[in-house]
């Protein structure tokens, strides 16, 4: 088999094992370092990441390799890609942080990007509050010394 | 490049994905570690940045961090322009805009870099707007800076290349235009002369005063002026004096930082390289380090006042 039709198995934390190309597979840096390391069995365990948002990792390095591949009209092809990531982010808050956790873990730059920026923008606006609820974060704050904070930053919170 | 065919089939995906997103949407709420919680607050605007620092005492500490604060810096001068932090200092200028009769206040948080900033217009609704558009990275070195015809200047080092220039902050537009700073010396004070931008380098051993005008904004070209021994044989400075300012009749105003006894201010006219002195009548215990003007009309210091014309 030559290689450029050479398929690669990402098996997910379930075991389900998703058969892509190589050049897919590569988008993964982990896995293109697995490779370079000789490491070239034809199947690879993504043991952290689940099968639905290993699916959804796929679709996007799938998207990235295919308009990468496609040569001239480059300017349209990247606005097609912008659209792309426009859709492909646009996802509820949990689903977003486990791509995020999954394209870090898996190093692909451009998902973790366009991921971080998205949480960044739908957070931007939000009251303090709303931040703890999506971050799952506790208040350690006492209402006395978080009152001071929000004095000294007053200006943070005017719209 | 090798090229590949595309493999995987998208369908397929997209079905086994249905098939699990009803077991999904039941989990919690992911725990997002640090350095991934930083990349996100990084790419945040300032405002929100300082507003999320009530979220907890973690996120606190770590929006102040120097590291997040490099991260930011980063992401700013690579990319979409964002942010400038420093929760800790605030420089404040305070310019005037004569055409529309407005007093602003600039207020540049950080001590490191700014891009976002923020301005106080003096009057019935005070409050402070941030604004983030065209602002060149850049951090304020000290100085008192300087407002004339609308235009405030003041000294600073861009971000990226690390280079001296003088801001100017047109008070009305509130946009910002860098100017090169003149070569030579370093240490030089900037001011207003008939006019023009000046700067100045004093030296009180050598005597020596080295005077930089702005030929024009925009061409950043500089006039540089030496004038040797411009205090002659007098002896009235036994005491080392400093350079406090220019008048507005363009003359350069030199004294000691302390009066422990009547004194004299001394006025330089570069323009007929002539000195004059002016007796001060000694004021206690005041500390004149950071009485920059005595010298401009309208500028009522109090202790600049007891001057005797000789």
């Amino acid at each position: 088999m030559s290689e450029s039709n050479k398929k690669i198995s990402l098996i997910s934390s379930e075991g389900e094992a998703f058969e892509v190309s190589e050049a897919v597979a590569r988008e993964f840096e982990i896995v293109a370092h697995m490779l370079e390391d000789g490491c070239s069995g034809s199947s690879i365990p993504i043991t952290t990441v689940d099968s639905n948002i290993l699916g959804k990792v796929i679709e996007y390095c799938t998207k990235h390799v295919e308009v990468g591949n496609v040569e001239g009209n480059s300017e349209k092809a990247e606005k097609d890609l912008e659209e792309f990531d426009k859709r492909f982010i646009a996802v509820e808050m949990n689903t977003l942080f486990s791509l995020i956790l999954a394209a870090n873990y898996l190093n692909v730059k451009g998902l973790l990007n366009i991921g971080c920026q998205k949480v960044a923008d739908t957070i931007k606006d939000m009251k303090p509050e709303e931040v703890r609820s999506i971050f799952n974060i506790e208040n350690d704050y006492t209402p006395a010394e978080e009152e001071v904070v929000r004095k000294e930053n007053e200006w943070a919170f005017q719209p | 490049m090798r090229v590949f065919r595309k493999k995987v089939s998208l369908r397929w995906i997209n079905k086994r994905r249905r098939e699990r997103s009803s077991r999904h949407d039941k989990s919690q709420t992911k725990h997002i570690p640090l350095d991934l919680t930083m990349e996100i607050l990084s790419r945040l605007p300032v405002k929100s940045i300082v507003r999320f620092g009530c979220v907890s005492k973690l996120w606190s500490t770590l929006t102040r961090h120097q590291s997040f604060i490099n991260l930011f810096a980063s992401r700013s001068s690579s990319g979409q322009p964002r942010l400038l932090v420093t929760f800790s200092t605030c420089y404040k200028k305070y310019g005037y805009d004569p055409l529309e009769g407005k007093h602003k206040v600039l207020c540049i948080v950080d001590k490191e870099y700014s891009e976002e900033l923020q301005v106080l217009t003096l009057g019935a609704q005070e409050s402070w707007r941030v604004i983030t558009k065209g602002i060149p990275m850049h951090f304020p070195t000290g100085g008192l800076g300087r407002c004339f015809n609308g235009i405030l200047y003041y000294e600073a080092r861009l971000l990226g290349d690390g280079k001296n220039i003088i801001m100017s902050f047109d008070v009305k537009s509130e946009s910002f235009s860098p100017i090169k700073y003149p070569e030579g010396p370093s240490h030089l004070m900037l001011d207003i002369i008939q006019g023009r931008l000046a700067m100045v380098a004093f030296c009180s051993f050598s005597n020596i005063v080295d005077l930089y005008i702005l030929k024009d904004e925009d061409g950043h070209e500089w006039t540089h002026q030496r004038f040797l021994n411009i205090f002659g044989k007098s002896k009235l400075w036994l005491e080392p004096v400093y350079f406090k300012g220019i008048t507005d009749d363009g003359e350069l105003v030199f004294a000691p930082n302390t009066f422990p006894e009547p004194y004299y201010i001394i006025y330089f006219d570069p323009k007929k390289n002539s000195t004059r002195e002016a007796l001060f009548q000694g004021v206690k215990d005041v500390d004149m380090r950071f009485l920059h003007i005595p010298c401009k009309r309208g500028w009522g210091t109090g202790a600049g006042e007891p001057i005797d014309a000789p």
